[in-house]
Formats: C-alpha cells, structure tokens, sequence
C-alpha cells in the first residue's frame, strides 16, 4: 500500500459506512417509530437492505477491473433486481410459514432498492478517490478494499440487525 | 420503485381490514396460521361461500364463526354479521403503515435526487 493510500484509508473508510447508513438510518427510526409493535417489519427492511449490500460488494469484487467504469451503472441495477427477485422468491419458499406474505416481501424490496442507491455514491467515492491518487495502475476506478470492508460491514451490520428484528 | 412498494405495503394492509372490499355470503372456512411470533403476527384468513381465502385483521376474525352471514358494501366501515351491524377499525398496522408511507417515500426520494445530483455534477 502506498503513502497516499495510507493516508487516504481511514477517512474513506469512514466516509463509506457514513454512505452507507445515512440513507438507512431514518428509514430504521421511521420504522421502529411509525411501527414499532412489529419490529418484524423493521427486520425485513434492515435484512433486504444489508443483503443486497453484501451482494453488491461480491459483484463490484468479481467484475473485472477493466470493464468496471463501463459496468458500474449496469451492475448496480442488475444486483439490485436480483436482489428483489431472489427476495421474493425466498419469502415464497424458505420463508414462507403461513402464508406468501406481500408486506414483508415489500419491506424487504424498500431495504434492496435503498440499498442500490447508496452503492453509487460509495462507487463514486472511489472514482474521486482514485482520481485524487493519480495512479495509472488504478484507473480502473474500483472501489478500493478499505471500502469494500466498510460496505460489507455494514452489509453484515444490517444483515444480523435485521435477522434479529425479524426473528426475535 | 421503492415509493410503490411501500404503497403496496398501505394497500395490503388496508385490504386486510376489509374496508375497500365488498363482502356478502357465508364464512365456510376460518384458518389461524402462526408465524414467527405466535399472538403478534399471526395470519387470519376466511373463505366466504367457498371462494378463495381472504386475509382479515383479529378483530374481525374474532367476531366470526363458521356459517356466520357476512355482508358489507365496498369503502363501508359498517359491517352486518348475522344481521347485527358492528363498525369496523383501522387495525395498528394500517395506521402505522399510513404514518410510515409519506416519510419513507420523501427519504427514497430526497435520498435519489442527492445521488442523481452528485452524479450530474460529477459528470
């Protein structure tokens, strides 16, 4: 690692896990508030959006780094949606204890859709990021590990926020 | 695509106090199904005249049997059950549901106007 990105780490860092739970954050208190004798509610929420963060994470990680300028846009809608249909799918099987329940299917598509607009700001952050650094051997743009860890973080932060909600 | 999701959750719940719905038959079949949290969650369906199940809140539930005569026009709060008229409530849900969906729908919102913003000036 270099000076530079030594000692760009930590406020990326926290720059990205504000990115992330800024947006979260009032959709969570509007939910504990507005509903907060089901806190079952809140949990599809947080799971829907912690899980597609992760999922996110895992896609900007496999995308080749050429292509990830080019793909970016492409890839956080298609995650986002496939997010919702396995959401959906899982809420019909897995899930599924008494009935197909349309309202947490929702809650959980609100969490995923919340999800995919706060990943472009963290990949935007990279690009601005990496642009800053001026290093050939980064032009790619990707985002770079120190805010992959912060968004899986807070992926797994939601995720378990929200299996706890849903479950307990 | 997040503001309608969180109206269908509004709509859902709403259909679930059988307030937009016309209803007029005999309950044939009642089913309590348990989910995660028995006594909070649960799920209260009915059949009426051996269609297909509809999903109603507890108070309502609690006021049926099987055989019970239902009838009810559509948007009326008043229902008739054996011929005796009760009024039907906004159930918790519903009403939590209403308050939520303004303020989620002005965060998705607000939230994408501040990225698509960012991104124009970016560009």
């Amino acid at each position: 690692m270099t000076d530079s990105h030594a000692r760009i780490s930590r406020p990326v860092y926290i720059q990205t896990i504000v990115h992330c739970c800024l947006p979260a954050a009032p959709v969570t208190i509007v939910y504990y508030v507005c509903l907060g004798h089901r806190r079952d509610y809140l949990g599809h929420f947080s799971a829907g959006y912690g899980g597609t963060l992760i999922a996110l994470v895992l896609a900007i990680i496999a995308t080749p780094q050429n292509r990830f300028v080019a793909l970016s846009g492409r890839l956080v809608i298609c995650v986002t949606l496939f997010c919702i249909v396995g959401g959906i799918l899982a809420e019909a099987t897995v899930f599924r204890l008494a009935i197909f329940d349309l309202v947490d299917m929702c809650n959980q598509n609100i969490g995923a859709v919340l999800a995919g607009l706060t990943s472009i700001p963290c990949i935007q952050t990279a690009k601005q990021t990496l642009a800053a650094n001026n290093q050939p051997g980064d032009a790619a743009n990707k985002p770079s590990d120190s805010q992959l860890r912060s968004m899986l973080a807070c992926g797994i932060g939601f995720l378990l926020l929200g299996t706890y909600f849903a479950v307990t | 695509m997040g503001c309608l999701f969180a109206m269908a959750n509004v709509w859902v719940t709403a259909g679930r106090s059988t307030i937009y719905y016309s209803l007029d038959g005999t309950v044939t079949a009642m089913d309590r199904r348990l989910e995660k949290h028995p006594g909070l969650d649960d799920v209260y369906l009915i059949s009426i005249n051996s269609r297909a199940w509809i999903q109603i809140d507890k108070g309502l539930f609690d006021q049926l049997h099987i055989g019970s005569q239902l009838t009810k026009e559509r948007w009326s709060k008043q229902i008739e059950v054996e011929g005796q008229s009760s009024r039907l409530e906004y159930s918790s849900d519903l009403v939590g549901m209403v308050r939520a969906l303004p303020l989620i729908c002005a965060i998705l919102i607000g939230y994408g106007f501040f990225v698509a913003k960012q991104s124009a000036f970016q560009q």
